[in-house]
């Protein structure tokens, strides 16, 4: 608490030079002169954007940075603020700020005034010696216009900067520039992604080679349900080392495998284990022939003996703790639990390979014939075999062994051999995998009330559904389940999972439960609503004009079966007729069969990954939406004239 | 309503003992077998982790080197490991004020993990590369370690002390977190010069606190000086030395099998119903040994006094003088003070942006805030009392706490807990409460997290109570329907008030416009196709907001089946009870009455008939604090439909739990009742 009235009260104030302005006497960037086609989506309005990056040595190099925002409305408020975080290797050489209203008059009073220095520790991460540099203005009073002006200086560099004008959605650009210089003696590599012909200008003076990009009047964008990242589909130059020097550590980067070479120097000879502990180890796996057997008992025994925290520290952004580190403190980050394990292993002769991935929405290696460092932001752990190679995520204390979940499947990663770094690509789980299979036994009375014996399987990604419910206290998971099956007046009687930790994993869970208000009685007739456990309740929001194309990245099949035994006194008054949608996207069954005093419903679908145009969405909104509809189905019965 | 709120909060924060249990014998390091074996928490046994022990004391001492009064604080936890997820308990962080004058030290910082490994005790100590020491802030740093081999059966000691000259930060004490604590206990000593408030709350019980004495002396070396000014470190030079004694007070404080605090839905914060201890320096009285007296807080009344006396405080609201020409093109032909006041707090509103930070205090010179354009909540709102002031209008400031700061305690009035300062101003002899923070709120509203309890006005010589309420929030939806060429197909007009119109404007402006908004909802919507949207007084928020659309249903069954099924309900439907949890805690806290009425009028389609309606009826909870009224009746060829739900009461007490998650699954199974059309045949 007291903290933060604290926080409120003050920040440390960065004092530094005042803008050169030249336009200081004339109205700057007024917010006028904007062009209605900038405006249409657009919570702001890049008004110039001047990126310079100038290369003196592989490990040496000046950026200055310009920038003119105009902010349109509140929702735009983050785009007129700056963040630069920066450590021992990145100094903030200067930094500026300067406000001005709509009609570009300049408000000196708040020159600087809003520039902080922060200490930069995010959610996750125990400790980081990154540092921010933060300025923002905070006005009320739209448009405004902000303009930074900033210098950075590094001393030992490992990635260069990219250019992506639209940096973000619902931001419109008039003018961006990018311009990179380098001794001619000095090698960079050079990747354009969605850069139309005839920005590039390129040209060599007293020793040094100028390169540059310029694009102008670039339409705002808006972010689309199903879409790939915003980073695959707009603008884009990246530029790389060919050569590095970081923290006085020298590597190569033309290929990945260079790359990978500098990365196994950073592992080399931080694989020793104590020997008690190595002792330990084999006699733990003594007995154990078979190296799948071997690799997930050690597996399991890592995730006792550990747990993730975050530390980050100079050359530890890249370089793991020692093996002996981390047994001796039983933590470490990614990198350093994934190079315990692969300790672990060696220490029973189990070969094993460090692997550099992308994780949640970093895609991984998306340029595999440009190396960078930055495609990945992840460590994990993999077990060669010809047949039956194992993934390891050392992070996670209850994750099955073998199993990546959807977190790093499915994309390019960099195994780091002793001979340096080789692609390859981690698993994906199709829909063969993905599972949830649903039995149900349902008994309907008379006033509507049921009892239910509910059966489902869960496999695959699908396993995630509930996995987080596995380790909670019987109280907490009653809450959950209450709550996601969501059927008014529900009473849970018994529920329990029996889960298999497998590569595919599983999980089964039993439910027994009541309501006293399923079906709704409405004088004589009785609705009962078929789906009673995975309806589907909203579809991708449509869109008007697209255009980002369409993406479903993971696959799944769910089919739920549940027989009612429906009460006495009744008879069927409307069956929901069957329903069978095929398409491209997926398939949606749903039957319903009345035999006497049973009615079965089945209902499936499968959902299909894959990437399509921007125009095919409209088909994918009706897709989803007829399932909506669909699982609203109800059974109506009427009360049977004595 | 006021009266129920403040019964329940006093039967909550008496502190009543039952029987004393001794304290455990527990010493750092020595760990016992038992607590090692053990693999699960008897009294929880879903228990991620335990605190076993919990013992902490803060003691105010004269430091002769300093020549000042210091007060130390010594924490030592031990805590048990029970399942994989309880791991982070082995992560600690701890926040030191630090700022170039007064600076707090951390010192004998020691953990220490204990495993059994092979039957064998094994035990691990923290070395220096698991503690990092950052800077947070220009006040405050943080210091975070993680102690080592922390698995499941670990148990950990860690100790630390934290020595400080800031004689107002004597610590709070927590007995209960998010795991079950064993024992824990806390013992505060501290000079007779000293007075400190103390509030003790929570919903579990403490033993009753023992209070004790002690004599103390203070021995002076020939060249130190009188501790006559204590708070701030000088005094007069004394050449002889002597010594001075004093009777120190000593308070100890436990509790035990305190159970873990549970977050649930509806609950003003957690914080309210966690068992703790709290300290707020009241007095320092040196007048027996020839020093001053000095009096920190005391009445709500000294404390008024005290912040009209501030520079800070006091000194700017008076009037506005840097805001003068401004003022009079806001208030230029507003003809009487209600119309000058509503100008001028709408002016604030729309052109100082809040920051987000809550205080009662500016940190910043209102006139800086009136030409930077954006402040705390202080600023803001005593800037908007400055230039009401200014214009001639009368407004006071009334000091509060949010919610999720907690309730202000009863027993004493404080300024400490205060977070939180809004205007109030007569209009035509009624007080209205102004909160300027928002652009959205219509004068006399408060935002929800306002919504707590009381509030103190700040006037000189006058204290008044202020209820943080709001008039209930409305709404009322009306649709007409009709079959129309073979779809069904109507309009819809609704208004809302008090929060819910916020709630809404505050939507509108989130997307971005109407018109982004209108398009948000039409592109979600899958059972109802929106068109023809009209929004009024979406930005006047002193009139009526009402929105109109016309609509057309979706998926409906085709227009000549022989039986129709309807379901009525098409707006404002309550799908889903907000309370699945079988039990309760803590009382439900809504903050705010609501009302919502719902209204159909259906014209039965050409060729069909009546089959059936759902059955009027209505519930109502013990003294009508909850209210759903369902009405349904068919006049020749329409059908009229109206439903009311009225929460009346804003705070629900555990026991009453049961009733309020019954009645919302009678909404809920309510309002999905269908009405049935059937085709006439001939």
């Amino acid at each position: 608490m007291k903290l933060k009235v604290l926080l409120s009260m003050g920040f440390l104030l960065v004092l530094v030079a005042s803008l050169t302005g030249k336009e200081k006497d004339q109205f700057f960037y007024p917010a006028s002169t904007i062009s209605d086609v900038m405006k249409k989506d657009a919570y702001a309005v890049c008004r110039k954007y001047r990126h310079e990056f100038e290369l003196i040595d592989y490990g040496k190099a000046i950026e200055k940075v310009h920038l003119v925002v105009t902010v349109l409305e509140e929702n735009g408020d983050h785009f007129g603020q700056l963040v630069l975080p920066y450590d021992n290797s990145k100094k903030i050489k200067s930094i500026s700020g300067r406000i001005y209203d709509a009609a570009g008059i300049s408000d000196d009073k708040l020159k600087n005034s809003a520039i902080q220095d922060v200490n930069y520790t995010s959610s996750g991460q125990m400790y980081d010696d990154l540092r921010l540099k933060l300025a923002d203005f905070k006005i009320k009073v739209y448009p405004y216009t902000i303009e930074y002006q900033y210098e950075i200086e590094h001393d030992g560099l490992i990635g260069y900067p990219d250019w992506q004008p639209i940096e973000d959605y619902r931001l419109s650009v008039e003018k961006s520039s990018f311009h990179v210089s380098y001794p001619e003696n000095l090698e960079i590599r050079v990747r354009e992604v969605n850069i139309p012909s005839g920005c590039r200008t390129e040209k060599n003076e007293t020793g040094t080679h100028f390169d540059e990009w310029k694009l102008d009047s670039i339409a705002a964008w808006r972010s689309e349900p199903m879409s790939p990242p915003l980073y695959t589909q707009t603008s884009r130059v990246i530029i790389a080392p060919t050569n590095f020097t970081y923290d006085s550590s020298d590597g190569k980067m033309t290929s990945w495998n260079e790359l990978g070479k500098w990365v196994s120097g950073l592992n080399n000879g931080r694989d020793q284990l104590p020997l008690p502990r190595q002792a330990e180890i084999r006699n733990l796996t003594g007995e154990i022939k078979d190296t799948t057997l071997a690799v997930n008992a050690l597996y399991q025994y890592m995730q006792k003996r550990t747990r993730y925290v975050g530390i980050q520290l100079g050359l530890g952004g890249f370089q793991p703790f020692p093996a002996e580190t981390v047994d001796r403190l039983g933590y470490g980050d990614c990198k350093a639990l994934s190079n315990y394990m692969k300790s672990l292993l060696n220490c029973v002769g189990i070969p094993s390979l460090y692997v550099l991935a992308g994780a949640g929405p970093n895609l991984g290696i998306t340029m595999p014939d440009f190396p960078t460092i930055n495609q990945n932001n992840h460590a994990i752990l993999c077990v060669p075999s010809r047949n039956d190679t194992i993934w390891l995520e050392c992070t996670s204390q209850d994750q099955p062994g073998g199993y990546l979940g959807t977190f790093v499947a499915g994309r390019k990663v960099m195994l780091i051999t002793p001979e340096g770094g080789k692609l390859t690509v981690t698993p994906l789980l199709t829909s063969k995998q993905n599972l949830q299979f649903r039995a149900a036994d349902v008994q309907i009375d008379p006033d509507g009330a049921m009892k239910a014996t509910v059966k489902t399987r869960y496999s695959g990604y699908q396993y995630d559904n509930v996995s987080s419910l596995f380790d909670e206290s019987k109280e907490d998971q009653e809450k959950e389940l209450l709550e996601s099956i969501g059927i008014p007046g529900l009473v849970l009687n018994s529920f329990g999972y029996e889960v298999k930790k497998d590569k595919i994993p599983e999980a089964i869970e039993s439910l027994t439960m009541t309501s006293a208000k399923y079906a709704t009685k409405t004088g004589t007739r009785l609705f009962i609503p078929m789906n009673m456990l995975n309806q589907r309740k909203s579809n991708p929001a449509r869109v008007d004009s697209r255009k980002m194309p369409v993406e479903q990245k993971y696959s799944f099949h769910d089919k739920d079966s549940i027989v009612f035994q429906l009460p006495k006194g009744y008879q069927v008054e409307t069956i929901p007729r069957d329903k069978t949608i095929t398409t491209e996207y997926g398939d949606y069954t749903s039957k319903m069969t009345v035999q006497n005093d049973l009615a079965i419903y089945v209902r499936e679908v499968k959902i299909n990954p894959g990437f399509w145009p921007k125009e095919n969405y409209k088909e994918v909104v009706e897709f989803y939406s007829n399932i909506v509809s669909n699982d609203k189905a109800k059974l109506v019965l009427k009360e049977q004239v004595q | 309503m006021k009266n129920r709120i403040t019964f329940f909060i006093v039967s909550f924060f008496i502190v009543t003992q039952i029987y004393a249990q001794q304290p455990p014998k527990i010493k750092f390091e020595k760990v016992s077998e038992e607590e090692l074996k053990m693999t699960v928490y008897e009294s929880d046994t879903t228990a991620e982790a335990v605190i076993l022990f919990d013992s902490g004391s803060s003691e105010i001492k004269y430091d002769k080197q300093k020549e000042r009064f210091m007060l130390n604080y010594e924490r030592f936890v031990r805590i048990k490991i029970l399942k994989q997820t309880g791991t982070d308990w082995g992560n600690f962080s701890i926040p030191l004020y630090s700022s170039p004058q007064n600076k707090e030290e951390i010192a004998s910082v020691k953990g220490t993990t204990f495993n059994i490994e092979d039957g064998k005790v094994a035990k691990t100590e923290m070395k220096k590369e698991s503690v990092f020491r950052e800077r947070e802030n220009k006040y405050w740093e943080m210091v975070r370690l993680s102690l080592p081999s922390v698995k499941i059966g670990s148990v950990i000691d860690l100790k630390y002390s934290i020595y400080s000259p800031l004689l107002w930060n004597l610590q709070e004490w927590e007995f209960q977190y998010l795991v079950p604590v064993k024992w824990s206990q806390y013992e505060v000593i501290y000079p007779e010069y000293f007075s400190y408030n103390q509030s003790s709350m929570g919903y579990h019980r403490m033993n009753a606190p023992v209070h004790t004495t002690r004599n103390e002396t203070i021995n002076f070396t020939s060249s130190s000086t009188t501790p006559g000014s204590a708070l701030s470190g000088g005094g007069q030079r004394q050449l002889e030395s002597h010594s001075i004694s004093y009777l120190a007070n000593i308070y100890n404080f436990s509790a035990y099998d305190i159970p873990a605090m549970k977050e649930e839905p509806y609950l003003s914060t957690l914080d309210n119903y966690t068992t703790k201890v709290k300290f707020e320096l009241a007095v320092t009285d040196f007048t027996k040994i020839g020093g001053a007296y000095k009096s920190y807080t005391n009445s709500w009344k000294e404390i008024a006094t005290d912040l009209l006396n501030d520079e800070d405080f006091g000194g700017q609201i008076k009037s506005a003088n840097y805001a003068k020409d401004e003022i009079a093109t806001i208030i230029n032909g507003k003809a009487d003070e209600k119309q000058k006041a509503m100008a001028i707090y709408n002016y604030v509103q729309h052109n100082i942006k809040w920051n987000g930070s809550r205080s009662y205090m500016p940190a910043k010179q209102l006139r800086r805030i009136f030409t930077e354009k954006n402040g705390n909540s202080a600023e803001i709102n005593l800037l908007l009392i400055a230039m009401l002031n200014e214009a001639g209008i009368e407004a006071n400031p009334v000091i509060m706490s949010t919610r999720d700061n907690g309730m202000l305690p009863l027993s004493h009035a404080t300024l400490s807990d205060c977070n939180y300062v809004v205007a109030s101003v007569a209009i035509n002899g009624t007080p209205v409460l102004l909160d300027a923070t928002e652009v959205n709120l219509s004068a006399g509203l408060l935002p929800y997290r306002c919504l707590n309890g009381t509030g103190r006005m700040i006037k000189r010589d006058i204290v008044d109570d202020v209820a943080l309420t709001n008039v209930k929030s409305t709404s009322n939806t009306l649709v007409f329907m009709e079959l129309k060429d073979d779809k069904f197909s109507g309009n819809v007009v609704s208004s809302e008030t008090g929060l819910n119109a916020f709630n809404f404007r505050e939507s509108v402006k989130k997307a971005g416009g109407q018109k982004e908004y209108f398009d948000k909802l039409r592109n979600s919507s899958t059972d109802i196709l929106f068109n023809d949207y009209k929004y009024t007084n979406v930005d006047s928020t002193h009139q009526q907001l009402e929105k109109r659309y016309t609509i057309e249903l979706q998926n409906q069954s085709e227009s000549d089946a022989d039986i129709i099924y309807i379901d009525p309900i098409l707006l404002v439907r309550t799908t889903k009870n907000p309370f699945t949890s079988p039990t309760r805690e803590y009382p439900v806290d809504f903050g705010v009455a609501s009302d919502e009425i719902y209204q159909l009028n259906l014209i039965v389609p050409d060729g069909y008939t009546v089959e059936e309606l759902p059955q009027s009826k209505s519930y109502a909870l013990e003294e009508k604090s909850a209210i759903f009224i369902y009405r349904i009746q068919k006049t020749d060829n329409r059908i009229t439909l109206s439903t009311r739900l009225n929460i009346a009461k804003t705070l629900f007490l555990p026991a009453e739990y049961p009733m309020l998650k019954d009645f919302f699954d009678i909404v809920v199974a309510k309002e999905s009742e269908q009405i049935v059309l059937k085709k006439i045949t001939n």
